[in-house]
């Protein structure tokens, strides 16, 4: 127990440091400024152009969480309940937008539409040219489409892992009365409601929280304001004030979270597996509903990048240009993968530990961490730890700052992979080494990690690649000659040629699906080992 | 007239045969009781009757309409007018009992006075007064299961099949509720067809005893017969088994 606390307090720590007392410092650097301010900060806040940029914030969350939400419960009950051949492949197409960065799924998006390219050539032969076509997507609309081919596939995979905790015969129950349709919306949508109210919130704020991709459709929000005043006009107060709504909005929306997660837990029942096949009829239909939106969404836009005539010596030439960053991106990555990894497994232990009685706080941190918008952990950070004194400019010059801040913002993913693999293992593994005189560490290494070395890898394999494309947090504290290649890409779009962004999106998409067809194979190998 | 019949029916999961070519048919206004050893298939029996499963080949009539042939379910669950209790339960745990109740009827498209009164004298029919707004995890089993057997009475089925309804509740319970069934199928003259492994039960309570082993259909027939002239040896040891008293 001593040990537990031990590590509890490693962690503690940790989220103080590096997280919480950085936050609350802004904020109350926020409220100093505000209140010591003379008029004109107020008029500041209080000019036009803020206010369209909330209101600019709000809607496109609004739209963006409304509509992933809906067309999410939709594709999530097909892929849950209904019969479809090539499921498996569904599930797993549905996972590409999970992997590649926001920035570079919105470049390959708008380059789509190019008219070199398949679906902008049959547009302009309809009489959609280009320049028509961009002038749509300027603003609102890009983002919206953008940032909905980004969250609608993940959320039908969460919805649909939400929809498996119903028990088969509590709908077989209801079939025996009553239309699959009623079944949908009076059984399973409010059996939900909880988790689907908590996905609603989350979409929410990250979509709040997202710099790259409104900035990428020149649409003024929010945390695009937090970092214009913070990096060009170096002003720190109006950066703090920016940030304060989306601070606000987010504690609140946090605090929503752990009350439905507490409510959801009241309905926690004995799940009784069997075959879903509900919408027999309507199957072909379905199916074919969600391989257009796959097709659309995730294969054209990522295959029409890789087919604009990039040459292999341009490509070679690329890599050569970008060796710098391409080495920084993958040292950060593999360092800040590790060290999720590390942190989560003790997370997950403490998490899965009966006797610890902390252990429910564990999911209140990697929750908060999460949910919290990245945007303004980087201002925190960087103004928290860019002091005068040795210990700070050694965190800060050092690239160990943007290694926290990833481990902050990240370490939900590892916590839970690595704790529901723990939750499944027979207790009796440990207690037969507890009988053998076998200590606390020794059964850690030698009884658990070998049982669970997959879910291991799979956490160091996912959290390599969130890591590998960050941005958010990664521009407010990379120090001075260290960028990585997601953030060069993001600097260089406005003002280089296009081919060139496209070949460094190219390098980073390659990147990427490395480690990222790793997890696949480890996960099938996985599967088949446990049919054995 | 049979009000179900079943013609070979075959089913299998995967590589495992479930069903064996089954035929049978089930009186109307019958009390039918499915009798046999733990796996031996009556659940499957039960949800191929009920629309739920599909089968590898086969019929399933349902008052003189064709419901499902092969992999074709024909009739949909809910057009067949058949209440079902299941062996756990399943009651919607995130609807008072009072909603569960309403549920079938609403589906149904019952008028609202009707509903009303309809869940009420369900509720007092299985002694559940007074419960009627709690939720289902704030019942004891037993009365879980009578809120079951309410959900699956309460939208009036001419069928009625209840899985082992009564394996949960204690001995008096047991009787009680014996009694109670037993009534409510003499006043209602439905279809009552009753599975459980508890063979004063099925003696007790039904006109007609169907005992199936291993996926077959062993034997059916009057259960003084059954127990007095059996036609098959397993049918002798599985109500008599030998015993050393
Ligand atoms: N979904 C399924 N997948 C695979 N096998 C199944 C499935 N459902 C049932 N079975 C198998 O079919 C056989 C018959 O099962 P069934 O539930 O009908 O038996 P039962 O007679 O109701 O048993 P019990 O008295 O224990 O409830 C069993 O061997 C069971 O393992
Ligand atoms: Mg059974």
């Amino acid at each position: 127990m001593k040990r537990h606390f031990a590590l509890f307090a490693v962690i503690v720590f940790f989220f103080l440091l590096f997280g919480l007392l950085p936050i609350i410092f802004l904020v109350i650097r926020s409220v100093q400024e505000f209140l010591a301010s003379d008029t004109h900060l107020i008029v500041y806040l209080l000019k036009k152009s803020n206010l369209d940029l909330i209101k600019n914030s709000l809607s496109l969350s609004l739209i963006v969480s409304g509509i992933s939400l809906s067309v999410g419960v939709f594709f999530g009950t097909i892929l849950w309940g209904v019969q479809l051949r090539f499921k498996k492949l569904f599930k797993l197409s549905l996972l590409i937008p999970l992997i590649i960065p926001p920035y570079i799924y919105s470049i390959c998006f708008e380059r789509m539409f190019y008219k070199e390219s398949l679906l902008g050539g049959l547009l302009s032969i309809l009489g959609l040219g280009e320049q028509t076509i961009q002038s749509i997507l300027h603003g609102m609309t890009g983002s919206a489409i953008v940032l909905c081919g980004i969250f609608i596939p993940i959320t039908s995979l969460i919805v649909s892992t939400l929809f498996s905790r119903i028990s088969s015969s509590m709908i077989d129950a209801a079939r025996t009365c009553s239309s699959d349709f009623r079944i949908m919306l009076r059984i399973v949508l409010p059996f939900s409601k909880h988790g689907l109210i908590s996905i609603f919130f989350v979409i929410f704020l990250l979509t709040l929280a997202q710099l790259e991709i409104p900035n990428f459709f020149s649409l003024n929000v929010i945390p695009f304001e937090v970092l214009t005043q913070f990096a060009a006009f170096h002003n720190y107060s109006l950066s703090m004030m920016a940030s304060l709504p989306l601070f606000l909005l987010s504690l609140i929306i946090f605090m929503m979270e752990v009350i439905l997660i507490k409510k959801s837990d009241l309905l926690a029942n004995k799940v009784k597996l069997g075959k879903m096949d509900l919408f027999h009829s309507s199957r072909t239909l379905f199916a074919l509903s969600l391989f257009i939106f796959i097709f659309i969404l995730i294969y054209l836009p990522i295959g029409n990048l890789f087919s604009r005539n990039l040459s292999l010596t341009f490509m070679v030439q690329l890599i050569s240009e970008s060796t710098t960053e391409i080495w920084n991106s993958l040292y950060l990555a593999f360092l800040g993968a590790t060290f999720l990894t590390l942190f989560g497994l003790a997370m997950a232990l403490l998490k899965t530990d009966r006797r610890f009685p902390f252990k429910s706080s564990i999911d209140f941190f990697s929750i908060f961490s999460f949910i919290f918008p990245n945007i303004i952990l980087g201002l925190a950070l960087i103004l928290f730890w860019n002091q005068e004194n040795p210990l700070s400019s050694f965190f800060y010059t050092s690239s160990l700052i943007i290694l926290f801040a990833y481990l902050f913002h990240f370490n939900i993913f590892p916590q839970r992979i690595l704790s529901d693999h723990l939750k499944q293992l027979p207790r009796s593994i440990e207690e037969a080494g507890m009988l053998a005189g076998a200590g606390k560490i020794k059964r850690i290494i030698f009884l658990i990690l070998p049982n669970i070395k997959e879910s291991i890898i799979t956490s160091f394999l996912l959290s390599f690649l969130f890591c590998l494309g960050e941005i958010g947090t990664t521009i407010f504290i990379y120090p001075p000659g260290f960028q990585t290649l997601p953030i060069k890409i993001f600097t260089m779009a406005a003002n280089s040629p296009e081919h060139v962004v496209s070949g460094l999106a190219v390098l980073l998409i390659l990147l990427i699906l490395i480690p990222a067809v790793s997890v696949l194979v480890i996960q099938e190998m996985r599967r088949k080992y446990a049919h054995h | 007239m049979p009000i179900i019949e079943l013609r070979h029916i075959h089913q299998s999961f995967g590589a495992s045969k479930i069903l064996n070519d089954i035929s049978l048919t089930i009186s109307r206004g019958g009390f039918t009781s499915i009798l046999g050893p733990t796996g031996s298939g009556k659940t499957s029996l039960f949800r191929l009757i009920a629309g739920l499963d599909e089968i590898d080949s086969g019929e399933v009539y349902i008052d003189q309409r064709l419901a499902t042939r092969d992999s074709q379910i024909l009739l949909k669950p809910h057009k067949r007018n058949v209440g079902l209790v299941f062996q756990d339960i399943a009651l919607w745990p995130h609807l008072s009992i009072y909603k569960n109740l309403e549920f079938p009827l609403k589906s149904l498209k019952y008028p609202k006075d009707k509903i009303v009164k309809r869940i009420h004298e369900m509720i007092d029919l299985m002694n559940l007064k007074g419960l009627d707004k709690r939720y289902p995890h704030q019942l004891s089993g037993g009365q879980q299961q009578l809120a079951g057997i309410a959900r699956a009475l309460v939208a009036d089925p001419d069928i009625i099949l209840m899985d082992e309804p009564l394996a949960s509740l204690d001995y008096h319970l047991k009787k009680d509720l014996r009694k109670k069934i037993k009534r409510i199928h003499e006043t209602s003259k439905k279809t009552f067809v009753y599975i459980t492994h508890d063979q004063e039960e099925a003696f007790e309570l039904s006109d007609e005893i169907i005992i199936i082993d291993e996926g077959r259909l062993i034997e059916k027939g009057k259960p003084e017969k059954l127990l007095t002239d059996p036609a098959q040896d397993f049918t002798r040891y599985y109500l008599n088994p030998p015993s050393h008293h």
